[in-house]
C-alpha cells in the first residue's frame, strides 16, 4: 500500500517535471534553478563542481576526492559527499540528482520513485561528447554563459594543438592495468589522435576498452606507450607494468603517463591530456621508430603503415 | 604389468605428451609468429621483438605450465595414497584455498613488494595450515565423506577470507582479481615467477618422491607399514610440507587450479596397478600434460579474454568428480 503510494507520488512529480522542462523552449527560470544538487557519478562530480558554485552542491560522491580520479578533488574537500545509496541521497534534499548512466542503477529508480529530478549522463566517448555534456550541465544549472566559456577556452587549447601538430602521426599504444587498451570510439583514443599519434587500439581493430595482449604489443613496438593508472596500494592488475618483456619495450620506445584525472571522464580539462601527449609527439625525433628499427626487428606483414 | 601398457613405456608416453604441449604452447599466442621464427627467436635470442615475446612471455608460461601441473598431478597423488583416499586432492582439501589466501595477504598488504620471497612462503604457510586444518577436523583415519566436508569448510573460509581482503584493498582493481585467486591464469607471468617458484616447487617435489615406497606399503595399512620400516611421522611430514611447498608455490604465481590433482591420479592409477609409488611420477607428467593443454586451449578458445585456467579444468573435472562419488556409492552399497 505505501509502496503503491510512494509509486504515485513518484509518477506525479515526474510529470510535473516533466511538464516544466518539455514545457517552454527556455526553462532556465531564476527561481527554477536547482539550488540543492548531488552528483552520484565521478565524470557528473566534475561537470557540477566546475558548473554550479559551491554552495548550490549538496553532494558528490567519494571518488571526486580522490586526487588520481578527479581534478577538482581539493575543491571536493568543502563538500558533503556520498557513497550513492539511495538512502544518504535522499536525505540531502536534493532538488536535482546528476547521475551516469553507463549501467542498470537501481539508486536511480528508487530516487525517481521518491519524486526526485534525476538527469543521468552518458560517459562523453569522444570530443562531441564532452560538449554535448557540459552544455546539457549548463542548461541544467541554468549556468550557460560559464559553459559555453569554458568551451571556448577547451576548443582554443584543441585549436592550438593542431596548429603545432607534427605532420605524420606516430604510433602510441594506451596500455592499462590488466592490459587492457582503449580502441575504437572511446575518448582516450580521439586524445591521442589529436595529440599527433596513432591509436594502437584503434589500428588493431579494437573497439571501446578492451584487452592488448602484451605480446601484441611487444610485437606493434609503438613509439610511445601511455601506461594506465596505476594506484598506490598494490595489485595484480599492476604487475604488468613491471614486467621484463615491457621493461624491453621501453627501452626502445618513450613511455609516458598522462594524469588519469584529465581523461578519466570527459570535461574541459581533456584538452590538457591533449596537450600533454602533444608536447611528448614533438619531442620524438621527426623519424619515429619505424626508422630507428634494426632490420628484422619489424614483424613481417605489420599492418602499420607508417609512411 | 600383464595387462595393459608397460610402466616405462607409460611414462615415455606421457613424458613425450608434456613436451609436444611444451612446444604447442610455445607457438601458441596472439601475435602470430611463424613456426621457424618462433623456435629461431627463442633459442638465438635474435629478432627483436619476436625473441622477446618468445623468451620473456611464452617461455615462462610454458615452463609455469608444467612447473604447476605436475606439482598439482604429484601432489593429488600423494595425498590419495597418504590418505588413503579417492577424493583427496588440494583443490577438495583447501589446499589451494588456503595458500591463495596466504599469497593474496602477502601481495595486498605490500609485504611481497618489500620481501619477494614472501609471496611463496606465506602460500605455503596458508597450505600447511589447511593441511593441518583438515586433518584436525577430520580426524586420523577419517572416511571419506568426513574429510571432504572439511575441506569444504576450509575452501570456503579461506575462499571468503580471499574475498575480505581483496575487497578491503584500497586499490579497486584488486577486488576483479577475486576470480584469479579461485581459478587460476598464466596469463602475463614472467621468468620472475619462475624463479620464485621453482625452489619451493623442487623442494615439495624432492619430498614427496622420497614417500613413494612408504606409501605402497600403507596400501597394506598402517600397522604394516610400520612393521617394514617406515615412520609414519615422517611420511606424514613430507607429505605435508611436500604438497604445502609445492602447490603454494603453483598456487602464488598462478592462482588456484582445481581438479587436476583429482583426475590425472585416477585416470592413470588403473595403469600403473594402484601402486602410489609408480603412480606419483606417471601423475607429475600426466598433470603437466593437462595444464599445458588447458593452457593452450584458453588461449585458442578465447584469444583476448584471458578465460581462467579453473574454468577448464572444472569442466572437465566437475563431471568427473561426480562420477567419481557415483562410484563410491556403487561401491559401498
Amino acid at each position: 500500500m505505501t509502496q503503491r503510494l510512494w509509486n504515485n507520488a513518484g509518477l506525479i512529480a515526474a510529470m510535473v517535471v516533466l511538464g516544466l522542462s518539455g514545457g517552454g523552449p527556455q526553462p532556465a527560470q531564476a527561481n527554477a534553478l536547482p539550488k540543492r544538487i548531488v552528483s552520484l557519478n565521478l565524470c557528473t562530480d566534475q561537470l557540477v563542481m566546475m558548473l554550479a558554485g559551491p554552495e548550490r552542491i549538496a553532494a558528490v560522491s567519494h571518488l571526486a576526492l580522490d586526487p588520481k580520479l578527479s581534478v577538482l578533488a581539493e575543491y571536493a574537500k568543502r563538500l558533503p559527499i556520498t557513497y550513492g545509496q539511495a538512502e544518504e541521497v535522499f536525505l540531502h534534499e536534493p532538488d536535482l540528482v546528476v547521475a551516469g548512466s553507463f549501467h542498470l542503477n537501481p539508486t536511480v529508480d528508487i530516487l525517481r520513485r521518491l519524486g526526485i529530478k534525476v538527469e543521468e549522463f552518458a560517459s562523453a566517448d569522444s570530443f562531441a561528447g564532452i560538449r554535448e555534456n557540459v552544455r546539457r550541465m549548463g542548461r541544467l544549472l541554468g549556468t550557460q554563459e560559464k559553459a559555453e566559456a569554458m568551451l571556448a577556452e577547451f576548443d582554443s587549447r584543441l585549436a592550438r594543438v593542431e596548429r603545432q601538430r607534427v605532420a605524420r602521426p606516430a604510433l602510441a599504444a594506451l596500455y592499462y592495468a590488466n592490459s587492457y587498451t582503449s580502441g575504437a570510439d572511446t575518448l582516450a583514443a580521439e586524445v591521442v589522435e589529436r595529440a599527433g599519434f596513432n591509436n594502437l587500439g584503434t589500428e588493431l581493430g579494437l573497439k571501446g576498452t578492451a584487452e592488448l595482449p602484451l605480446e601484441m604489443l611487444i610485437m606493434e613496438q609503438p613509439d610511445l606507450v601511455v601506461t594506465g593508472l596505476a594506484y598506490d596500494a598494490p595489485a595484480r592488475a599492476q604487475e604488468v607494468f613491471e614486467h621484463p618483456a615491457l621493461a624491453y619495450l621501453e627501452r626502445r620506445s618513450k613511455n609516458t603517463a598522462v594524469p588519469e584525472n584529465l581523461w578519466i571522464c570527459g570535461t574541459p580539462y581533456t584538452a590538457r591530456a591533449v596537450e600533454a601527449l602533444a608536447a611528448v609527439r614533438r619531442s620524438l625525433p621527426a623519424e619515429t621508430a619505424a626508422v630507428a628499427d634494426p632490420a628484422g626487428a619489424q614483424p613481417a606483414g605489420s599492418p602499420f603503415e607508417r609512411r | 604389468m600383464k595387462d595393459g601398457i608397460s610402466y616405462p613405456l607409460l611414462l615415455a608416453g606421457l613424458g613425450l605428451a608434456t613436451v609436444v604441449l611444451f612446444v604447442v604452447s610455445l607457438l601458441t599466442g596472439p601475435a602470430g609468429i611463424s613456426f621457424f621464427d618462433s623456435l629461431e627467436a627463442l633459442l638465438s635470442g635474435r629478432g627483436g621483438a619476436a625473441a622477446i615475446v618468445m623468451q620473456e612471455i611464452r617461455l615462462p608460461r610454458a615452463i609455469l605450465g608444467v612447473m604447476i601441473g605436475a606439482s598439482l598431478g604429484l601432489s593429488g597423488a600423494a595425498l590419495q595414497g597418504y590418505l588413503r583416499n579417492p577424493l583427496a586432492e588440494p583443490g577438495l582439501l583447501g589446499i589451494s584455498a588456503s595458500a591463495s589466501l596466504g599469497a593474496v595477504l602477502a601481495i595486498y598488504t605490500g609485504l611481497s613488494a618489500a620481501f619477494s620471497l614472501a609471496l611463496p612462503l606465506m602460500a605455503l604457510a596458508g597450505a600447511v595450515g589447511a593441511v593441518l586444518l583438515v586433518r584436525l577436523l577430520a580426524g586420523r583415519g577419517a572416511q571419506t565423506i568426513t574429510l571432504i566436508l572439511a575441506g569444504v569448510a576450509v575452501t570456503s573460509f579461506a575462499g571468503a577470507m580471499t574475498s575480505l581482503a581483496l575487497n578491503l584493498s584500497p586499490n579497486p582493481f584488486a577486488a576483479l582479481e577475486i576470480v584469479f585467486w579461485m581459478l587460476g591464469s598464466l596469463k602475463d607471468r614472467s621468468m620472475t615467477h619462475v624463479w620464485l617458484s621453482l625452489p619451493f616447487i623442487l623442494a615439495g617435489w624432492a619430498m614427496l618422491f622420497q614417500v613413494g615406497r612408504a606409501l605402497d606399503a600403507l596400501t597394506l595399512g598402517e600397522a604394516a607399514a610400520a612393521t617394514l620400516g617406515f615412520r609414519l611421522e615422517r611420511v606424514q611430514a613430507l607429505v605435508v610440507l611436500g604438497t604445502a611447498s609445492c602447490v603454494g608455490a603453483a598456487t602464488s604465481v598462478a592462482g588456484a587450479v582445481g581438479f587436476i590433482g583429482l583426475v590425472v591420479p585416477h585416470v592413470l592409477r588403473p595403469l600403473v596397478g594402484g601402486q602410489p609409488g609408480r603412480l606419483m611420477p606417471a601423475s607429475a607428467l600426466g598433470g603437466a600434460a593437462v595444464l599445458l593443454a588447458a593452457d593452450i586451449a584458453v588461449r585458442v578458445i578465447a584469444p583476448e579474454r584471458d578465460l581462467k585456467l579453473g574454468v577448464l579444468t572444472a569442466l572437465i573435472g566437475a563431471p568427473f568428480f561426480l562420477w567419481l562419488i557415483f562410484k563410491l556409492k556403487r561401491e559401498a552399497a
